[in-house]
């Protein structure tokens, strides 16, 4: 049974629609990461899957239960991180788990032991009993997920758990992640880095103004843009006209165009190098030819039309 | 979980102390300032004893016999005088050393026994004090009139008065008894109109009752309302501390664990209290010790104090739930609390205020019947209306606190943003 299951969820703040018949699952020991821009939805829909937020629309099932028909069950069942460090930082690190965990329903003495557990995962032990304001960024983002997991969670929500913190502690970060998931736990991550749904996720959603644009592995989602492989042609195509060319409009297929660069993918499955022969035979002169793997933002430009950088 | 919230709130409160501080600190620093500018306190019933540097230039008995009057007797508990030049005494003025310099002119003994005009006393008050130079003041007039009505009366006798005093071969003790007689017939004379005096006073000392009770104190007198007001900007701060909740996401973090609100609520109202009454504590019991206020009644006191700060988280509470916002309630609050502080008697006497605001404005507030009821611990001791004050203050702020619950629940759960 899926842990999480999102079936049509909408909201609207205004005129603004800000989630759009989002549907989506999430198995035990999964990462399913929603990738998408800024102002996207992403956190919209983790509020209402939370219980932040009650949707307009459909529905919210955690491990088969509708969430609103018993909040406290499903509450109990996830660990919410969210976007900001929501942390006392007057508070030490220890003093947060604590406090989190007690609120989560721990007794006295399962919180204490289930609050070193936790830092001596989160390498913050030697750092416990400082406040957390002497923290830096990385060892903050680290103690804002540690508050999340002191009830063991079996489903987690992350709500872009590593913006602004370095690469280093970003890592350290995903490899806690996926020690978590290869323990079973169901995680819906949220970010708008590609790199990150790329490593980490085993399925991703792609996610703009609202709407799942589309989702599946990483290979479905590349292969969806092209079969098998993209071209990035360079050189001088500002009075180029390809809709005038016979034959083009029906073998290829334009990503993306600039003054220099122009990014094709040919709309059946062929051979590189026959590709690349009629590329050639264009009536344009190309300086220079790259046979390149699409990436989640080629997928993310063929969906939207922008890239997912802009 | 209530307690969890609460020893959370306070743990944070003990991690950063230094708003809580500054609001404690700052009452006392005013009533010190207050107080000094306008006369330390005073015990034994008066204000203190008044400094008085004495310039003879006239060098006679007059300059002797007010030295003389001022280190005997009950004098001595309210005046000191001391004998110095016209320049001593000016730098003692400028040093704030005395109250005032009186200065006696020089011929002014001659030309009261020559039955002549006396060259005027002359008075200089140290503008760098209220009380006691217009106490000096005022006991210098009485002093020349007294010497006025003395001098009319023996009028006849002063050129022998004058022959006696300045007579220095021999003492003319015939004289002396002959002058005393015939002066001690005109006051005798005159004894229907004076005596006994027509306005008098009795002290009375009830049993059981210390003879020497604390005179007036103006600390005491100042600080129930500083405290007052800046109880309330306590309380503001720890109330707002729920719109920090929702600032730094730890209200939301809650949300995810837990569908009630009311408990981080109540938890929030409780440390207000908590911290309001700490407060209170240090801000009266700084005034014992700082300004030597013996409170009275401390137990009463303490039951007042807990009502007001009942009371006053409440109000905050509610003001703090209609702003919908941080910036609005820091405004909404501080605005408030002046507003309760000048109506409600914290910063003048309610007597002060205009009769409308007296009587229809002051009471409604909970600073009124907090200073009030501890000025009248002061003046009065425990009676009647002290246990009335302290209930309606309770019920107040139960009122209050149900009303701030319920529309912070509804305004969280439609989504409040700092």
């Amino acid at each position: 049974m899926a842990m999480l299951k999102l079936l049509d969820l909408a909201k609207t703040f205004g005129p603004v629609r800000a989630v759009d018949g989002v549907s989506l699952q999430v198995e035990p020991g999964e990462i399913y990461g929603l990738l998408g821009p800024n102002g996207a939805g992403k956190t919209t829909t983790i509020s209402m899957t939370s219980g932040l937020l009650r949707p307009d629309r459909g529905q919210v099932l955690v491990e088969g239960h509708d969430f609103w028909s018993d909040p406290v069950r499903a509450q109990r069942l996830m660990g919410v991180v969210p976007q900001e460090v929501a942390l006392y930082e007057e508070l030490s690190g220890l003093d947060n788990l604590l406090f989190w965990g007690r609120l989560a329903g721990l007794d006295r003495h399962a919180v204490k032991s289930r609050a070193a557990e936790v830092l001596e995962a989160l390498s913050l032990s030697d750092r416990a009993k400082d406040p957390v304001k002497a923290y830096s960024g990385g060892m903050k983002r680290r103690i804002n997920i540690g508050c999340a997991l002191m009830h063991r969670p079996r489903l987690l929500l992350l709500d872009e758990p590593t913006v602004g913190i370095d690469p280093q502690a970003r890592q350290n970060i995903l490899d806690f992640i996926r020690h978590l998931a290869r323990n079973g736990t169901a995680i819906l991550y949220t970010t708008h880095y590609l790199e990150e749904a790329e490593t980490l996720c085993q399925r991703i959603g792609i996610i703009d103004t609202g709407r799942l644009l589309a989702e599946g592995t990483l290979a479905e989602l590349q292969q969806r843009v092209s079969k098998g492989a993209l071209f990035l042609l360079e050189g001088d195509f500002a009075d180029a006209k390809p809709d005038a060319w016979p034959g083009f409009g029906e073998s290829f297929s334009t990503l993306q165009r600039t003054g220099r660069q122009w990014l094709v993918s040919p709309r059946e499955e062929r051979h590189p190098a026959e590709c690349l022969r009629d590329l050639l035979n264009l009536p344009v002169h190309p300086e220079n030819v790259t046979l390149k793997k699409p990436s989640l933002n080629d997928v993310f430009l063929q969906l939207t039309g922008r890239e997912l950088r802009e | 979980m209530l307690l969890h919230l609460l020893i959370k709130d306070l743990k944070r409160t003990r991690r950063n102390p230094w708003p809580i501080l500054i609001f404690l600190a700052i009452p006392l620093c005013i009533t010190g300032l207050i107080g000094l500018a306008f006369g330390p306190k005073a015990s034994g019933g008066g204000l203190g004893k008044i400094k008085v540097a004495l310039v003879d230039e006239d060098g006679s008995i007059l300059g002797g016999f007010l030295r003389s009057a001022s280190s005997q007797g009950e004098a001595t508990d309210h005046l000191e005088t001391r004998m110095v030049t016209r320049a001593e005494g000016r730098e003692l003025l400028r040093n704030n050393q005395v109250s005032a310099m009186l200065v006696i002119p020089n011929g002014f003994t001659d030309a009261l026994l020559d039955n002549a005009q006396p060259p005027p006393l002359e008075l200089v008050k140290n503008p760098a004090q209220s009380f006691h130079p217009a106490i000096v003041e005022e006991l210098l007039g009485t002093a020349a009139e007294l010497l006025s009505a003395a001098a009319r009366l023996v009028r006849d006798e002063l050129p022998e008065w004058r022959r006696l005093i300045q007579n220095e071969d021999r003492f003319d003790y015939l004289l002396l008894a002959r002058l005393i007689t015939e002066t001690g017939n005109r006051i005798q004379a005159v004894e229907d109109y004076v005596s006994p005096p027509l306005v008098s006073y009795r002290q009375e000392t009830k049993p059981g009752e210390k003879a020497d009770t604390p005179g007036f104190n103006l600390f005491a007198w100042i600080l129930p309302g500083m405290a007052s007001m800046f109880l309330l900007f306590i309380g503001d701060g720890a109330m707002r501390d729920l719109y920090k909740e929702v600032r730094f996401r730890t209200l939301d973090r809650y949300r995810t664990l837990r569908t009630s609100l009311a408990p981080l609520l109540l938890a929030k109202m409780l440390h207000a209290l908590l911290v309001m009454l700490a407060g209170a504590t240090i801000m009266f019991g700084g005034g014992a010790l700082i300004f030597g206020i013996g409170w009275k009644e401390p137990f009463w006191l303490a039951l007042l104090a807990a009502a007001f700060s009942l009371c006053g988280a409440g109000v905050l509470a509610v003001v703090a739930s209609l702003a919908r916002t941080e910036k609005r309630a820091d405004v909404l609050n501080s605005m408030l609390i002046f507003g309760m502080a000048f109506l409600g008697g914290s910063m003048f006497q309610p007597n002060a205020l205009p009769a409308v605001i007296r009587h229809y404005v002051s009471p409604l507030l909970p600073n009124y019947w907090f200073v009030e009821g501890i000025r009248q611990l002061q003046e009065r001791g425990f009676h009647g209306s002290i246990p009335l004050m302290i209930g309606g203050l309770t019920m107040a702020g139960l009122l209050l606190a149900g009303v701030a619950s319920t529309r912070f629940n509804r305004l969280l759960q439609e989504g409040v943003r700092e």
